[in-house]
């Protein structure tokens, strides 16, 4: 688990390399594997088809992965739930299939100070700089692993990953080889179907189809009623790698299309009595996606790739209707090291095209925008003394169509003492660049009836076409250790200094006739200013074979400094909306070749902003191997609670309850 | 001391500025692909096992059975030497010629075809190895495991005991040891 490999594609994980940048030896081109001693050959660490491989304790960075195994051991149903395991990320269920995610704070339904890549392709939203969880539906069978960075400057790209990166890398085809179909049904999960075949074309070549539904029930209000959230999707997809052998070339080809049915509960603003009322709103979206990627090796250590992806998505539900088409073409190169130094450069170039659809809530000036986004990279790794002190230096340069022209450099230090522990320190520059969200749209917010004035008030939130990046200098510290031969520590640390930070100003009200209301305008303006600081704490230790337990501390600290409430809405009430204190333990147990028992207990901490108090959540799992082809599991989820609040304001009429699951899952590889 | 210390400085930098530091020569742990790592394996497999002095002069086959799934890597170890005797590798089309073998590698797709294999492989001193999960618990002497990043090895002991092999200690050391699951 504590291992750690760069990803095949970009985005991800090769871009923390590329901070990283271990000096990797072009091994297969050098090292006779008939040379070395048994000793060395258990030693060695199994390339990934990229051929670059790294220690996680190598990487500069606060790097937590989720392996595949650990996802299908948490009895997570989906990429949001498995994320609950990740220290220094809140992950707060809003409801059937929302989830409110983000890494060292700032959490929210749009949380936007975070980049997600399924292998190397953005899924954020342009539209709000978020995450659509509900469509990140990836069949959880074919996740390899999830890598989680926290703190800046660890991808090459992405003006979003300001606090943190979260990569989904999934499966080389080669590892999908046979047939796999798993069906799963629950009281939460009514259920989750997944069927996969893989095979190969000889000459290194494989790949593998693959086919899911899941159908979710709704959940419950507050006051207990019906949610309206029940939610299905299905998917299917594909994937082939190929990797001729003897060459240095890999190519990677997938795509997948998708779509999903669900709902809420609405509160939609009227400007009459009863100015208000709540909907069922139903929720349709869908998309398709198709990504190429080449990668060659060259015998000097050196490598470049190339890769273009087509992403297209619809979303369509009572107030927003939304469809996206985007282009996205990356390159990299990573250069023979020259001296004591390790360059690597690389570009991109993306063209989106976005078309809404007026709804009673959201309306714009322009309906169809077309952005391109320009970026480049160049970073130097630097080796001050061998094997004791690396020094790393980067930056990001791009130019959109928002705030135009961006620089966010990173400076890392590194300390190594042999294989036993690893210090480094980092200061990075960051920011998140505007949205449509901020810049073009206006969106009638909500009505407050007739009382502090004899009209009815309409808040309606305008467009701010100068709202401008937001900004972030953040300061890092790590320190890893191999405690024992079986345990190991790793710690980090941040200090965030925010500035800039979006902020819901108040403007003139403005009086309208017919029907006789005052308007409430309200812009997106940058005057608010935040420090946090916090720590996160891992330790892992493998009791024996077949038994390993790992526990996580996060701190998180978080001080705004907002205008007041006469100036702006809430400008400081971020502050109450991550938990202050998290920390789970977790147990994998191995109780014989047929069976294993795995729990985890997790500890959240009160949110002030909402009505959401400290909870505990508790995980089992048995898993029996009824033949070595089948497998049965047996699941329960929040057992200890029969229902609790996670996210949501107390206003919010489509605040759900969380509560206890259980499941049964059959899956059968041959 | 300070002098022992600037020439070891210097020497480093000079192997870093020759890009000679790959992990095969610095203290850093090697990186191969996992049929790599496995052939590798096999050819020490080969070079610490000892086999009954009854066939002096066989040479060293290595047999594989159901296919070739090391990608390419197997074949450049043909015609090394251990212990002064020339490797050959065959794909093993009839079972008869399984007494010429050394060693036997049997992919994974012989599975269920595995117990039918082992009344042909009794009482005959040929090494068993194999990737499939159970091998070396159903009578199989060594079974390549994969341990997150890392290939490990376990050994049935009795297999090979009955079979009258002897597995060095330095590998033995390496790979976790098993005994044959009693069967029901």
């Amino acid at each position: 688990m504590l291992r750690w490999r760069k990803n095949a594609f970009l985005g991800g994980t090769a871009a923390l390399c590329a901070i990283c940048a271990v000096s990797v030896a072009s091994a297969a081109d050098t090292v006779d594997p008939f040379a070395l001693s048994p000793e060395q050959l258990f030693d060695a660490t199994v390339m990934s088809v990229s051929k670059t491989s790294e220690d996680l304790r190598d990487a500069p960075a606060a790097v937590y992965v989720l392996t595949g195994e650990d996802i299908a051991r948490s009895g997570a149903t989906s990429i949001p739930e498995a994320l609950r395991l990740v220290p220094g990320l809140q992950v707060a269920r809003t409801n059937a299939s929302g989830w409110a995610i983000s890494v060292r704070g700032f959490n929210n339904a749009l949380a936007n100070k975070l980049l997600v890549l399924i292998d190397g392709r953005e899924v954020y939203d342009p539209l709000f700089s978020g995450v659509y969880w509900d469509m990140q539906d990836t069949p959880l069978e074919d996740i390899e692993r999830i890598e989680v960075i926290r703190g800046p400057g660890a991808s090459l790209w992405g003006a979003n990953a300001v606090n943190g990166v979260i990569n989904i890398i999934t499966k080389n085809a080669a590892d999908t080889q046979g047939s796999l179909v798993s069906v799963t049904s629950g009281n939460d999960d009514h259920a989750i179907v997944t069927a996969r075949y893989g095979g190969s074309m000889g000459d290194g070549a494989h790949w593998r189809v693959y086919g899911k539904y899941l159908a979710r029930a709704s959940t419950q209000t507050p006051a207990g009623a019906d949610a309206n959230d029940a939610w299905s999707d299905w998917r299917g997809g594909f994937r082939m790698d190929w990797d001729p052998n003897a060459q240095g070339d890999t190519f990677t080809l997938l795509g997948e299309v998708y779509g999903g049915n669900g709902g809420d509960l609405r509160s939609v603003p009227l400007l009459t009595a009863p100015y208000a009322y709540t909907t069922d709103e139903s929720v349709s979206a869908s998309g398709a996606n198709l990504h190429g990627r080449w990668s060659r090796e060259l015998g000097d250590d050196s490598r470049f790739t190339l890769e273009s992806y087509v992403d297209l998505t619809r979303r369509s539900q009572f107030t927003l209707k939304d469809e996206r088409s985007t282009l996205d073409v990356e390159g990299q190169y990573e250069l023979p090291a020259w001296g004591w130094q390790k360059l690597i450069v690389g570009g991109l170039y993306r063209y989106t095209v976005d078309a809404l659809t007026a709804t009673p809530i959201i309306t714009f000036a322009k309906g169809t925008r077309a952005d391109q986004l320009i970026s480049g990279f160049v970073q130097d790794k630097i080796t001050l003394e061998a094997d004791r002190w690396i020094v790393t230096l980067g930056s990001k340069f791009e130019h959109n169509d928002y705030s135009g022209f961006e620089v966010q450099p990173t400076a890392r230090l590194q300390w190594l003492d042999g294989k036993e522990q690893m210090a480094w320190a980092s200061i990075s520059r960051a920011v998140r660049t505007p949205s449509q969200l901020e810049q073009d749209l206006d969106i009638f917010s909500g009505v407050i009836p007739p009382g502090v004035l004899p009209l009815p008030i309409a808040v309606e939130l305008r467009p701010s076409p100068n709202f401008d990046s937001e900004e972030l200098i953040a300061y890092e510290l790590g320190y890893r250790r191999q405690l024992a031969p079986e345990v190991q520590l790793d710690l980090s640390g941040f200090y965030n200094d925010y500035d800039k930070l979006a902020t819901l100003s108040l403007l003139t009200p403005e009086i309208v006739l017919s029907p006789f209301h005052v308007v409430l305008p309200i812009g997106t303006t940058n005057l608010t200013k935040a420090k946090t600081y916090g720590f996160e704490a891992v330790v892992n230790w493998r009791a024996d074979d077949h038994l390993n337990f790992s526990a996580t501390y996060s701190y998180l600290h978080m001080n705004l400094d907002g205008p007041p409430s006469d100036l702006a809405i809430a400008s400081e009430a971020a502050e109450g909306r991550s938990p202050r204190h998290q920390f789970n333990v977790r147990s994998q147990w191995d109780i014989n070749d047929r069976l294993s028992l795995d729990t985890a207990v997790y500890y959240v901490d009160a949110l002030p902003a909402f009505p959401v108090s400290a909870y505990w959540r508790l995980d089992a799992r048995a898993a029996w191997r009824l033949t070595d082809d089948l497998q049965f599991e047996l699941v329960g989820q929040n057992i200890l609670d029969d229902s609790h609040r996670e996210f949501g304001a107390s206003t919010d009429v489509g605040a759900t309850v969380i509560g206890r699951s259980f499941y049964g899952r059959l899956t059968w590889r041959s | 001391m300070a002098l022992l210390n600037k020439i070891h400085r210097a020497g480093l930098a000079l192997l870093l500025a020759a890009g000679f530091l790959s992990p095969a020569y610095g203290q850093d742990n090697v990186r191969l692909v996992e049929q790599e790592i496995k052939a590798g394996l096999l050819y020490n497999f080969l070079k610490y096992t000892q086999w009954p002095a009854e066939h002096p002069n066989r040479g060293v086959v290595v047999c594989l059975i159901g296919g070739d799934p090391f990608g390419g890597h197997l074949q450049p170890m043909a015609g090394r030497t251990v212990n002064q005797h020339s490797i050959e590798i065959r794909n093993l089309q009839n079972l008869q010629d399984i007494d010429a073998c050394s060693l036997l590698y049997i992919h994974e797709n012989q599975k269920p075809n595995w117990p039918h294999l082992q009344k042909a492989l009794a009482g005959k001193d040929v090494l068993t190895v194999s990737d499939f999960d159970g091998f070396a618990e159903s009578g199989g002497m060594i079974e390549f495991t994969r341990n997150d990043n890392r290939i490990g090895v376990k050994i049935n002991v009795d297999a090979v005991a009955a079979a009258h092999l002897a597995v060095q200690s330095r590998l033995l050391r390496l790979a976790s040891t098993v005994h044959t699951a009693a069967t029901d």
